[in-house]
């Protein structure tokens, strides 16, 4: 074999080796270092995530989901108002009724998470001191509700108190809810602690009222809002 | 005297043998080299492949962790969804509160509402009736007077009507400063 022979072999032999086994070894590592990066970077947001998770504190959680739930709840809240409204004017001395609403489906609309209102009307009747009181607190009952418009009708009756003003007042107020998200995502999506605004608003659900309403005997539906379900894919 | 007639051919000899060691030498050094070439990459292949795994493991054992606290995190999505809505109805029900509590410190006792409207466009419409012009009078003075919690920035009388028995009706634009 001549050298030049010998050199050329040397060369193809390289040239081979590098091919068959140098090169794949190389991607090989490259890719392995480039998921090992990622693998890193999604370790260190779960670990942040469930260091979130702990901290929440679980009795608080629930505390304001329930408040929450009734002061802007996520379904039409029909059985709360009504409840509310009747135990209102009663705890005012008012008379009430007139209510009128047109509440449509009952059940919770598909595919829906945007503010939504029920309007409805109703009367209230009483001394005018009262109804401004029963104003006052309205807007402060749960469910959130506010009043669109007042229209106060004088029936003074002689044959009680010649004096007290009898007020019929016909009250057009909006309820709103907003339907849940329908998932939580991926598992790998940051929990979004709420900001100190957020924070205010919550201590401000303390400050509605509610009163409680006519529930079945009976356990229907789903009991628990929050039950642990298969996270979908 | 000694001739050496294969002087140049010995020469040219030992000169082609040491540059076929050298050659065999830069072979075999190469090969080594070569070889230890994919020994370090294998074998940091292998290492980085094990750390992968154990970072696999960790984030498994992790979101098990996670998913086991899926109802605090499904509480917290729901709050942070409806904390947005309910921060602009807040808002909107403090500013109503407030006109309500305005037009109400206005009206001096005896006046009978028949009701206000606030418009698109933030103008209260103010209807009612008092029983004597004394009354209106005082009206007119608390509207010209600070209100509290918001202050009137302009008011107009729309319409004022008296009648036999001595009972003024009003229609009233109000515009408060928010």
């Amino acid at each position: 074999m001549t050298k030049k022979q010998k050199i050329t072999g040397q060369i193809l032999v390289l040239a081979v080796t590098l091919l068959l086994f140098v090169r794949p070894l190389a991607v090989k590592l490259n890719a392995n270092l480039k998921a090992r990066e990622q693998l890193v970077k999604q370790a260190a947001e779960l670990s942040e995530k469930l260091e979130i998770l702990n901290g929440i504190e679980t009795g608080l959680v629930d505390e304001r989901v329930k408040k929450m739930e009734a002061v802007f709840p996520s379904i039409k809240p029909i059985v709360p108002l009504l409840a509310s409204l009747s135990q209102l004017a009663a705890e005012h001395s008012l008379t009430f009724g007139g209510l009128s609403l047109s509440p449509g489906s009952l059940s919770q609309e598909k595919g829906q998470s945007d503010l939504k209102d029920l309007s409805f009307n109703f009367e209230v009747g009483g001394d005018f001191l009262r109804i401004s009181q029963f104003m006052k607190s309205l807007e402060n009952t749960a469910p959130l509700m506010k009043i669109e418009s007042v229209s106060l009708n004088i029936k003074t009756n002689p044959l009680f108190d010649p004096g007290a003003t009898q007020v019929t007042a016909q009250v057009e107020v909006s309820a709103y809810y907003q339907a849940p998200p329908k998932t939580l995502g991926s598992i790998d999506k940051p929990v979004r602690l709420l900001t100190k605004n957020e924070e205010g608003l919550l201590n401000q659900l303390i400050g509605f009222r509610t009163f409680p309403a006519i529930l079945p005997t009976g356990a229907v539906g789903k009991e628990d809002l929050f039950e642990v379900q298969p996270r979908l894919p | 005297m000694e001739i050496e007639l294969a002087k140049k051919t010995i020469g040219r000899v030992r000169q082609a043998q040491r540059a076929k060691r050298a050659l065999d030498k830069v072979i075999i050094w190469g090969a080594i080299f070569l070889s230890l070439v994919i020994i370090i990459i294998a074998a940091a292949n292998l290492l980085v492949n094990r750390e992968n795994q154990v970072l696999d493991s960790k984030i498994q054992s992790l979101k098990k962790q996670i998913e086991a606290k899926s109802k605090i995190e499904s509480q917290q999505v729901y709050l942070n969804s409806k904390l947005t809505a309910f921060g602009g109805l807040i808002k909107t029900h403090e500013l109503h509160q407030a006109i309500a509590e305005t037009i109400f410190s206005l009206i001096p006792d005896g006046t009978s509402l028949k009701g206000f409207e606030v418009t698109e466009t933030g103008v209260i419409s103010l209807a009612g009736s008092v029983p004597s012009w004394g009354l209106f009078s005082r009206l007119l003075t608390n509207l010209e007077q600070p209100s509290r919690p918001l202050t009137v920035a302009q008011s107009k009388i729309m319409q004022i009507n008296f009648t036999a028995d001595g009972q003024v009706d009003f229609d009233l634009e109000l515009t408060l400063k928010i």
